[in-house]
């Protein structure tokens, strides 16, 4: 499924004289097997428009087609269809853990199941459970009985996480998803959503301001500003203007910072990436030498 | 949603009855409360108005957001309103209009406007206290006005600071609540549709969790205020302090006026309608 918006604008108070827009004019597309980042300051306009992906926010002004879910259609059957695209985009806000609610973590996962599959057998949502349980490394028979609010809070995310993914969505968008996480917890959520990547979930769109894990984990990233789409490509062309960054006050990665320092000297051709910048760093060297 | 507690959300200005000490203002609106209920025919009611009025232009807060400030208790005012008409009777009296236990005379249509009104100015009243005097302010005079009750050990200012606390988290709660149901709604949580009880059922994925943050922002809270040292009341003292002033001499006696004008037409005024 991909994702075309065209002049999306969105102004949380349309009927006031000098409005405000959350989005204005964002033109963008996602194409299915993307690992797409959103990066932009708070209240840059990027989470409004992540809600606008499955109908949380209804559409204003201008088009948002995701796959073949006409969002800006206002009919009836347009909103019927709203709870099927609900199902097809999997949505994981910060701090997910904070919406647990059940009384087993097996009933918190299987929330999500039960919703989108009304008429769903017992077996069919254990199975879903299951194997969503285990695709974020869950351990499904030790934790499937206890209380979400007594696990610890890795757990908790993972549990939260593995509701979310448990109707298994063709586009996943996570929001901020490494906030108040340890390195350690970071990068096992990286590996993790890679690996949902190769699977149902063909498209991954992440929300985060950390401009390394963007280099490091993205294939394209879009930079918002003032509601604004300001900037759209792979991290080899956002991180080589890094005047253009600082003028929206966003930091570049420390490849980046790197780069800029050993200018003079050596230039580099990288991906902003840790291996990729080691990998043409040495290279430039034994020329060097 | 959030337009729904536009109802005594704070305005800022600099005006006349912005000024107005805190404590004065609690007593008033009380007193104009009393009035309301003391009011027997409907020339009271002009006082009554007035008096709103005055208090209005001098508030400096556009008109319309006091008239909104009904939008809350609305449905309130206007099922009362069809009770009354319908239900209230009083002897010997011939109906305009019958049907089964139910009918409209001429007494119905008078007392359910009468409640109507009294419903409705006590509202814009008490809104305009809350439109004019910041939550900080409002506890600090309640908490003086309380403060006789520390003889009898009554914990006033642990009370002041609880409403304060209170206050303060209702937009906090607010935005966690929309964002829980966001997330729900994501995870395909379905709050329109269904009987009663299903509807009921499907808050329990918002309640909990609100609950649950709730607690947690109330520990983080404590612990932060412990961490300062917050003792309570002992030996506190006040940056702004309260004081009383000519236009709280004025406000008192405009109010008593309208007070004896309201008796006096009890007495001696004849209904209109």
């Amino acid at each position: 499924m991909e994702v075309v918006c065209q002049n999306l604008s969105y102004s949380y108070s349309p009927s006031s004289k000098n409005k405000k827009y959350a989005l204005s004019d964002v033109t963008l597309t996602i194409k299915e097997g993307d690992f797409f980042g959103v990066i932009g300051h708070t209240g840059s306009g990027k989470s409004t428009f992540i809600q606008h992906l499955n109908g949380l926010i209804p559409v204003q002004n201008g088009k948002l087609t995701v796959g073949e879910y006409d969002l800006t259609d206002k009919s009836r059957s347009g909103k019927a269809k709203l709870k099927e695209l609900r199902r097809k985009v999997g949505m994981v806000f910060q701090y997910p853990e904070y919406q647990l609610f059940a009384e087993t973590v097996f009933e918190d996962v299987a929330f999500g199941v039960r919703n989108f599959y009304k008429q769903a057998s017992a077996e069919f949502i254990a199975q879903k459970v299951k194997s969503a349980m285990q695709l974020v490394g869950l351990d499904f028979d030790e934790l499937k009985d206890k209380s979400p609010f007594s696990i610890s809070g890795g757990q908790k995310r993972r549990v939260a996480l593995a509701g979310v993914i448990a109707v298994e969505p063709e586009i996943l968008v996570l929001d901020e998803p490494c906030a108040g996480l340890d390195p350690q917890g970071k990068t096992s959520l990286w590996q993790l959503l890679h690996k949902l990547h190769g699977t149902f979930c063909k498209t991954v769109i992440v929300v985060s301001h950390d401009m390394n894990d963007v280099a490091e984990q993205c294939d394209k990233a879009v930079v918002f500003s003032d509601g604004k789409a300001v900037a759209c490509g792979s991290p080899r062309e956002l991180f080589s203007g890094l005047e253009d960054l600082e003028k929206l006050g966003l930091e570049s990665p420390v490849t980046g910072y790197l780069t800029e320092k050993l200018k003079p000297s050596v230039t580099l051709d990288t991906d902003f990436t840790i291996d990729d910048f080691c990998d043409k760093l040495v290279e430039k060297l034994k020329e060097k030498s | 949603m959030r337009n729904d507690v536009a109802f005594g959300q704070y305005y800022p200005a600099n005006s006349f009855v912005h000024k107005l000490d805190p404590r004065v203002k609690i007593l008033l609106l009380i007193a104009y409360i009393v009035l309301i209920f003391v009011i027997r025919n409907f020339l009271g009611f002009a006082v009554a108005i007035a008096l709103l009025a005055l208090a209005v232009a001098f508030s400096g807060v556009p008109v319309m957001k006091v008239v909104k400030s009904i939008r809350a208790i609305l449905f309130i005012i206007i099922i009362t309103f069809i009770i009354n008409l319908l239900l209230h009777r009083e002897e010997g009296e011939t109906p305009f209009f019958e049907w089964w236990i139910f009918a409209v005379t001429p007494s119905s249509i008078r007392f359910s406007l009468f409640m109507a009104l009294r419903l409705i100015s006590l509202v814009m009243g008490s809104s305009v206290l809350t439109l004019t005097t910041t939550p900080v302010r409002l506890t600090d005079g309640i908490e003086s006005l309380l403060y006789p009750l520390k003889l009898i050990k009554f914990p006033v200012h642990e009370l002041a600071l609880v409403m304060s606390i209170a206050l303060r988290f209702i937009p906090t709660l607010m935005e966690e609540t929309e964002r829980i149901i966001s997330a729900q709604k994501a995870r395909g949580a379905d709050f329109e549709s269904g009987n009663l009880f299903s509807r009921i059922k499907s808050l329990v994925p918002i309640l909990i969790p609100l609950i649950v943050s709730a607690f947690r922002r109330a520990d983080e809270l404590g612990e932060a205020m412990e961490s300062r040292c917050y003792t309570g009341s002992k030996n506190r003292t006040k940056y702004k302090k309260l004081t009383l002033g000519y236009r709280d001499a004025i406000a008192t006696l405009v109010v008593a006026a309208a007070f004896v004008g309201v008796i006096m037409l009890n007495i001696y005024g004849v209904n209109v309608i």
